[in-house]
């Protein structure tokens, strides 16, 4: 990777058409090493809007794996990504520059006594969905079903995913996963017949009888899902995770399916995929700017500089005057120029009474979302194709640009840029 | 006919067996009165009478000693309860009952001086004996109520009679406790004390007459004679006095003791009792007698739901009796037994899993009390040991409250080891010590995590696998069981699995080879 020094926009860029000003360019470089106060400000936003996901379950029941099978491409070990966030509860950002998806562990589960009022009264107006992870040999779940009672007494319509996880634990040694994942049924007969040892089928049969007392009517999904580590051996290591994901594109709030579906790039290089977490978070610190009156806002070409930024960093290939023209180059003066236009009327748009403040703000909201993720987009197809040595057709950046462009907005549709509050969850 | 034939042939048989008997008895008599001749001639007579002389005051000496050895035996062998106030040396002062008071402690002494002082003597007749009795009640009676118009009439007549049934029993006591000791002392100690007497001083009269007889007759022999006959004379009175001063003596102390108790109050029991009483003492060697049949050695199994627990009962029963399942098996404590020979040996008593609630605490704390020794299972899958450690502490400082006697150890098991990293491998046994494959590994983290959040040390934690037909490590679990009970206990629970199922290996050796095999760290290895 190259120095950083070389990876800044520089002063006095000659394009000033586009909006990522020679100021913004300036604050990125002064605070290179150091999370600035603007970076911070930049991930506030993007948490504004990224949907917590709420992980209830007792230590070692497989949280974190579930964690590291749902945003893929995470290069930080998700243990120490967590931050303390209430007295008994953790938080881990995905990622962390500009959170995409946010993970809510509750630490204190299994030991004696969990109140979960603090932890609820923080989730309630973020939390979008509950996921309570259980190994499934494991019978005493008295913390586990007390806190769920508990949150349940509060928001009787929120979905609810329980993992069983560990599964292994039930087979006899050296025995591997049933081939086909046979758990899609309940039946005790087609289980048994897939090769499911009785006494796993028993166990995941009394769990799902646990939690039927439960108040309220939200749908209770159960998932045996086991996810392993590559050493372990057992094939395939996220073993269930296509039913996880079945299971959250049923009960899960559109915002998180969406966040989850689009964090997966089908396509393009290792550091592409890598990045597209990134570039969806900070297209969601962009529209948070536009949507919340926070203060001291990084504004949206502030967040779009951090993004390039990023970029250059996660390609690692300089990121300076001349590279700046060069994107520029690439992407074509006149879609620039529209953007600029653009960005002014949407300032305009936002100050009309009442209009503004509602539809205005998600229009607003909705396009810098829009624009910040194609121009992430873009900004990979460049990055990629001067790291390869300027191959490849001229015109791919543009290209990159106007389908993420097309994309984004299909994107927008899902994640309703509307302040959250009450029940967010369907 | 017959009958007449056949006394007639009885006459007969008698007389021919007289002579035959004289015929063989002549010849060896005749050797008497002619060895005494021939002393006599040779005038080998004196030599002959000094060695006699001789023999005889060895002899005596040696009774004497042994004599004198049966009376201690006798004192030692005596019931704890009646062995007080008495003793070789009569002026020993007895021991008193720590529960009397000063003025009943005064009444004790009394009687200590009238049983020192008694005279053997006067003791001829039964009413002597009774009057003795009657003595010792008054002296007691007075001393305790002093000031009363008729102190010897202060008790109930419950009271009497439990009164008459003590003395009784102890004084049988007593007299059982002497039996053993000599024929000469058993006859002293009969009920008949005074007709003994008697019939010693007529035996004594028959005998003065045989020596005067044998004086005339033969005067060397007769000096020899005299002088044995005086040292055994003394001998039995010595012998029949000491034991009639001790019956004497033991009686008036019993005597004394009883009154004390009686003119205390303290007999005073309910006609209900009367029917059910027994000496403290019998009450106590009945108990234990029992106790030692039928106790069984309880040993206490418990932790959190799904550790195995009752798989652990399975295993050390070594048959399916628990009822186990991969689903929490409902219910509170179950017992199981282990028999041999239709005595109970141990009891198994299997705890439901170890709750949090403050109620289940408590309840399982008191229950342990009872134990002689607690088993806590935990899983190696689990890891949220934060139940274990509020229960086991809750657990732990109630045992320390326990002051009777040593609170019951806790030996510390870790199952389903087996699912441990890496999962798919279970390839037994894994050598802890030296080894490092990563399955073993595993096992010494596990251990060690387990050892650092329940309190205890790494080689205090017994890994094991007790699947059905798939167990690991349970004869370690018997043998780190049987080191930290305490001996008693140990030594009843290695009767009965020194005599269960041949299949069963020997359990004296089970730890040793435990920890030598690496199963369960050494101390060594622990502190690395």
């Amino acid at each position: 990777m190259q120095n950083s020094e070389d990876g800044v926009l520089k002063r006095g860029s000659r394009n000033s058409g586009a909006h990522l000003s020679a100021d913004d360019a300036a604050r990125v470089e002064a605070n290179q090493n150091a999370a600035s106060p603007g970076d911070t400000q930049v991930a506030e936003q993007a948490r504004a809007l990224a949907p917590v996901v709420w992980l209830l379950g007792k230590v070692q029941s497989g949280k974190s794996s579930i964690i590291r099978a749902l945003t893929p491409e995470s290069d930080a070990p998700v243990g120490s990504g967590f931050r303390p966030c209430t007295s008994s509860a953790r938080i881990y950002d995905f990622p962390a520059e500009a959170p995409l998806i946010r993970f809510l562990d509750t630490r204190g589960l299994g030991e004696t006594a969990y109140d979960a009022t603090e932890d609820l009264a923080f989730a309630e107006s973020k939390a979008h969905l509950l996921i309570v992870v259980i190994k499934a040999l494991d019978h005493q779940q008295d913390a586990v079903l007390d806190a769920l009672s508990q949150i349940r007494g509060r928001h009787g319509a929120w979905p609810i995913i329980v993992a069983q996880t560990s599964l292994h634990e039930g087979y006899q040694p050296g025995t591997q996963h049933p081939v086909s994942y046979p758990f899609t049924t309940e039946d005790p007969v087609d289980l048994s017949a897939a090769g499911v040892p009785n006494d796993l089928i028993r166990s995941l049969a009394h769990q799902r009888r646990m939690f039927a007392g439960l108040p309220g009517g939200g749908p209770v999904r159960f998932v045996p899902i086991d996810f392993t580590q590559p050493t372990d051996g057992y094939i395939p290591v996220n073993y269930g995770l296509d039913a996880l994901h079945r299971a959250l594109e049923e009960v899960a709030p559109d915002a998180l399916v969406s966040a989850l579906d689009h964090a997966h790039a089908e396509t393009g290089d290792p550091t592409r995929r890598r990045a597209q977490p990134y570039i969806l978070g900070y297209a969601g610190a962009a529209a948070a700017a536009d949507i919340f009156p926070i203060a001291g806002a990084v504004a949206v070409p502030g967040v779009q500089a951090r993004l390039l930024h990023k970029i250059a960093e996660l390609y690692a290939v300089p990121w300076d005057r001349r590279a700046y023209a060069e994107f520029a180059g690439a992407l074509g003066g006149g879609i620039l120029a529209r953007y600029a236009g653009g960005y002014g009327i949407r300032q305009l748009m936002k100050l009309i009474p009442v209009y503004g403040q509602t539809a205005g703000a998600a229009a607003a909201a909705a396009m810098s979302f829009a624009t910040t993720y194609a121009l992430g987009r873009a900004a990979c197809a460049f990055a990629g194709r001067r790291k390869a040595g300027f191959s490849g057709e001229p015109g791919a950046v543009r290209r990159a640009y106007s389908e993420a462009l097309a994309e984004a907005l299909r994107m927008v549709k899902d994640r309703k840029f509307s302040e959250p509050g009450g029940d967010v969850a369907r | 006919m017959s009958r007449k034939r056949s006394g007639k042939a009885s006459g007969a048989f008698y007389l021919r067996a007289a002579m035959m008997l004289i015929a063989l008895a002549l010849p060896i008599f005749s050797l008497t009165i002619l060895g005494s001749l021939w002393l006599w001639q040779n005038n080998a007579l004196l030599i002959w009478a000094a060695a006699a002389l001789a023999i005889t005051a060895a002899i005596y000496g040696l009774e004497r000693w042994l004599l004198g050895g049966a009376i201690t035996e006798a004192d030692s062998a005596l019931p704890p309860e009646s062995k007080e106030g008495e003793g070789q040396d009569s002026r020993r002062a007895p021991d008193a009952d720590p529960m009397w008071t000063e003025r009943e402690l005064a009444a004790w002494t009394d009687v200590n001086e009238l049983a020192d002082s008694v005279a053997t003597e006067q003791l001829t007749s039964r009413d002597a004996i009774l009057e003795l009795g009657t003595k010792t009640v008054e002296t007691v009676a007075r001393r305790i109520h002093p000031g009363a118009k008729d102190p010897l009439w202060r008790f109930t007549v419950p009271e009497a009679l439990a009164l008459i049934e003590r003395v009784s029993g102890e004084l049988r006591g007593f007299f059982l406790g002497s039996i053993p000791y000599g024929d000469r002392l058993t006859v002293a100690q009969a009920l008949t004390l005074y007709r003994w007497r008697s019939a010693i001083t007529i035996a004594e009269r028959a005998y003065d007459v045989y020596r005067v007889i044998r004086a005339i007759v033969n005067p060397l022999t007769a000096i020899g004679g005299e002088m044995r006959e005086q040292t055994q004379r003394q001998m039995i009175d010595e012998v029949r006095n000491a034991a009639a001063k001790r019956i004497a003596q033991v009686y008036v102390r019993e005597v004394g003791r009883a009154a004390i108790d009686l003119y205390s109050g303290r007999m005073r029991v309910t006609a209900k009792e009367l029917e059910t009483t027994v000496s403290s003492a019998t009450e106590a060697d009945r108990k234990e007698a029992a106790r030692i049949v039928a106790e069984p050695v309880r040993i206490l199994i418990a932790g959190q739901t799904g550790g195995g627990k009752s798989s652990l009962v399975n295993a050390l029963c070594g048959d399916i009796r628990a009822a186990i399942d991969v689903l929490p098996t409902p219910g509170g404590y179950t017992f199981h037994e282990l028999k041999r020979e239709g005595a109970p040996a141990a009891m198994l008593i299997d705890a439901p899993g170890a709750g949090s609630s403050e109620a289940t605490i408590a309840d399982l704390a008191e229950r342990a009390v009872t134990c002689d020794l607690i088993v806590w299972v935990v899983s190696a899958a689990r890891v949220d040991r934060e139940t274990d450690r509020k229960v086991l502490a809750a657990l732990r400082s109630r045992l320390q409250a326990i002051s009777n006697r040593r609170p019951p150890p806790v030996v510390f098991v870790l199952t389903h080891i087996d699912k441990l990293r890496p999962f798919m491998e279970w390839n037994p046994p894994y050598d802890l010590g030296s080894s490092s494959t990563p399955k073993a590994v595993s096992i010494l983290e596990a251990m060690r995590a387990t050892a650092e959040d329940l309190g205890a040390a790494v080689q205090e934690i017994i890994p094991a696998v007790l699947e059905p037909g798939r167990t690991y490590n349970v004869d370690a679990i018997w043998g780190r069981m049987l080191e930290v009970m305490p001996d008693a206990e140990r030594s009843r629970l290695m009767r009965t699995l020194t005599q269960s199922a041949a299949d069963r290996p020997r359990w004296r050796t089970l730890w040793s080879q435990a920890v030598g095999a690496g199963r369960v760290l050494t101390g060594r290895l622990a502190k690395n």
